[in-house]
């Protein structure tokens, strides 16, 4: 048992004596001999783990790994074992659980995250999956595996060579966009063992200490092997019966009991759960779902400015000013912003006024025609508004649409939070796919009223103003048409002409076909949709001989784009089978590009 | 030039080719018997056919992947048909006549071990 104080310590780390396991398997070994033991020990007046102390450790704990998964406090149980008393916390992602345990009298405190994945029900379905811990003291990883309740193999790493990581010998797992327990494994199963932290602005690193595992690594061994003493393999499926029936071979199960010490009466208040948070919000963001992840991702933001700050990661100017002196600061000084680190800004701005910021900067972006990128939209910024919002908390957000701009904020907090501040474009882009992805229905139909007066003038303002952003099918998709997959056939000239995909755009009746061969394909299919459908079909007509490829494929390319803006479906006759069948599948440079544009 | 392909009007191309191919594909009809067919200019390709029995000969120059070929085409199923040898290997996105007649040398090479 090592105290929090002491963990580092070598000689500590592996005295076998002081294993949280060994101790609580050998409690269960008595439990086996001893069938009348099964009572559990009285609780004390004073119990050996306090809450503060739980508390203090995932303090800790999130200092070292910003962006782990939060503990639900109020979710705890407890129980008692003999002279051991064991809390355990489930994680809020579901990532798994923390369990806590001390001896009575006793002063150190042993912590061991485990999970399950696998299918059970723990009464009548055996274990089929694996059963993963991490001893949060000398981080040995352990899993075992099992099928059908019978366990089939087993992996444990042992950590013997302890060293201060160099920082040459940080490994940046910039492109691994996992969860904090993922990101646990990717150290370990890349033999660097070392505590997963999320940098600001890059992802997680693998950082702190590091272990050459090597050859200590167990691989999975068949089944009963790698046990090697008292541990996880002993305890959890005890706990955690991998078959539901044991032949009477275990004891009882633990007999839990909710922890309330975290609770009214204990030794300090429950800590606030998420929708605590924010109460202004409460009344305005109807949907629990959505105003719980925009005050999470919210929260998270404000904590990731705060470490910034505490680590002395950033210079904040800013950091002695309250929220009012800020934003009366960017009142009178309206290009300031351009100079300011968002993240600062939204924080300052209060989860009210960060919404209502984003908003304006959406509308500006999309509506002022001499707003041509998110700079200049940050620029339009009405700062007296965003300071009556934060008086008021009132959004100043119409509330037909105020889901799908809480939804577009959340999207650009969780931007900011997993990668940092990279420029305001990335930023608007979340923003719009939030705003725009979520506003279906009903919603739609009052943004386009409010707003943009029809879907067409909607349609070609995100066209014009996030070309090579958003692709036209994501556009459509927003706008209640994008791609669909078609069947529709005409013979020519006894050869079968078959377009097997449009790309349904937001204007009615304006109709497109484009395909390889112009002549003997596009052409005639346009004639015949036209004839069906009782409207104008058009293909390019501006092919000129007298033109080069260049100039003629710019030509096609510019009456494409200008079919997009008004919104037009597009059906696709694809390759020539003529040429396929003798395995030329070249697009050529027309079709091609006209693929890019509409399809890709 | 830099890139003739790119940059010469397309109907400069056709003649081009067309008085590229003729005096270097004269051969097919005098030695092989074939018969003029048509030619065809496109957006996509200029294409001079010749005929001989069900079988129809094209020599294709592909405007947009900007290469030389030729094929071997069963009337009868509008099937191309397999080459006994292996055919020159085709080099996309010629960027000037010479380059081009290279190519068609190659494949004229070819025609007279094939047909």
């Amino acid at each position: 048992m090592l105290p929090l104080s002491q963990r580092n310590t070598t000689q500590q780390r592996h005295s076998l004596s002081s294993n949280f396991y060994f101790r609580f398997s050998f409690v269960i070994a008595l439990l086996f001999v001893f069938s009348a033991c099964t009572k559990s020990v009285q609780e004390k007046a004073v119990e050996p783990i306090q809450a503060e102390e739980i508390v203090n450790w995932f303090k800790e704990y999130k200092q070292k790994m910003p962006g782990a998964p939060n503990p639900v406090y109020s979710a705890a149980t407890k129980t008692f074992i003999n002279d051991l008393m064991i809390v355990r916390i489930p994680l809020l992602s579901g990532e798994g659980e923390m369990f806590f345990a001390k001896k009575i009298n006793g002063k150190d405190l042993e912590v061991l995250f485990f999970r399950r994945v696998g299918t059970y029900d723990n009464v009548s379905k055996n274990f089929t999956g694996y059963y993963e811990s991490i001893n949060m003291t000398n981080y040995v990883y352990h899993k075992i595996v099992y099928v059908n309740g019978i366990k089939v193999g087993e992996f444990k790493s042992q950590s013997t060579k302890i060293k201060k990581i160099e920082n040459s010998d940080v490994k940046t797992l910039s492109d691994y966009e996992g969860t904090w327990f993922g990101a646990f494994l990717y150290c370990l199963s890349h033999h660097l063992f070392t505590v997963p932290k999320k940098t600001i602005g890059a992802g997680w690193d693998c950082g702190g200490i590091r272990i050459d595992l090597g050859s200590q690594n167990q691989d999975i061994q068949p089944g009963g092997g790698g046990g090697g003493g008292a541990d996880i393999g002993d305890i959890l499926p005890i706990i955690f019966r991998p078959h539901p029936n044991p032949d009477g071979l275990l004891p009882s199960h633990p007999n839990w009991t909710s922890y309330s010490s975290f609770g009214p009466g204990g030794g300090f208040a429950k800590p606030p759960s998420i929708d605590d948070l924010y109460p202004e919000l409460n009344g305005q963001i109807s949907d629990e779902n959505v105003r719980i992840e925009y005050k999470r991702n919210y929260a998270a933001l404000v904590e990731l400015y705060n470490l910034r700050n505490d680590n002395g990661l950033m210079v904040d100017l800013y950091a002695g000013m309250s929220s009012k002196e800020f934003i009366d600061l960017l009142k009178n000084n309206q290009l300031l912003a351009l100079n300011i680190d968002p993240i600062t800004i939204l924080v300052k701005a209060g989860a009210s006024g960060a919404a209502d910021i984003l908003v304006q900067m959406f509308f500006a972006r999309l509506l002022d025609d001499n707003v041509s990128d998110w700079n200049e939209a940050l620029t339009k910024v009405n700062w007296w508004q965003v300071g009556l919002t934060m008086a008021t908390g009132a959004l100043p957000i119409s509330n037909k649409y105020i889901l799908a701009a809480a939804n577009a904020g959340s999207a650009v907090f969780a931007e900011l939070g997993k990668n940092g501040f990279t420029s305001w474009e990335k930023l608007g882009s979340s923003f719009v796919e939030g705003f725009m992805g979520s506003i279906i229905g009903s919603s739609l139909g009052d943004l386009i009223a409010d707003k943009f007066a029809n879907i067409g003038n909607l349609g070609r303002r995100l066209i014009t103003k996030f070309e090579g952003i958003f692709s036209y099918e994501t556009i459509c998709r927003w706008l209640g048409g994008g791609l669909k997959i078609i069947n529709k056939s005409i013979t020519h000239n006894g050869q079968a002409i078959t377009a097997s995909r449009m790309m349904k755009g937001f204007a009615d009746n304006k109709v497109a076909v484009i395909g390889r061969n112009m002549k003997e394909r596009v052409m005639p299919f346009a004639n015949s949709l036209s004839n069906d459908l009782g409207v104008p079909v058009l293909t390019w007509p501006g092919f000129n001989a007298a033109l080069s490829d260049a100039q003629n494929l710019a030509n096609n390319q510019a009456w494409i784009k200008s079919l997009k803006v008004q919104g037009y479906t597009f059906y696709d006759v694809g390759l020539d089978p003529y040429f396929t069948s003798r395995g030329n599948f070249d697009e050529g440079l027309f079709y091609s590009m006209e693929l890019n544009e509409i399809f890709r | 030039m830099q890139n003739y392909f790119i940059d010469t009007p397309i109907y400069k191309i056709w003649i081009s080719v067309i008085d590229i191919l003729t005096p270097k594909s004269a051969y097919i009809i005098s030695e092989f018997n074939y018969q003029f067919k048509d030619i065809v200019c496109s957006r996509e390709c200029l294409v001079i056919a010749y005929i001989k029995k069900n079988i129809t000969l094209e020599l294709v120059y592909a405007h947009e992947y900007r290469n030389f070929s030729c094929r071997l085409i069963d009337i009868e199923t509008n099937l191309g048909k397999a080459w006994r040898n292996t055919p020159p290997a085709m080099k996309k996105n010629l960027e000037t006549l010479s380059e081009l007649e290279i190519e068609i040398d190659k494949w004229m090479s070819f025609l007279k071990t094939e047909l």
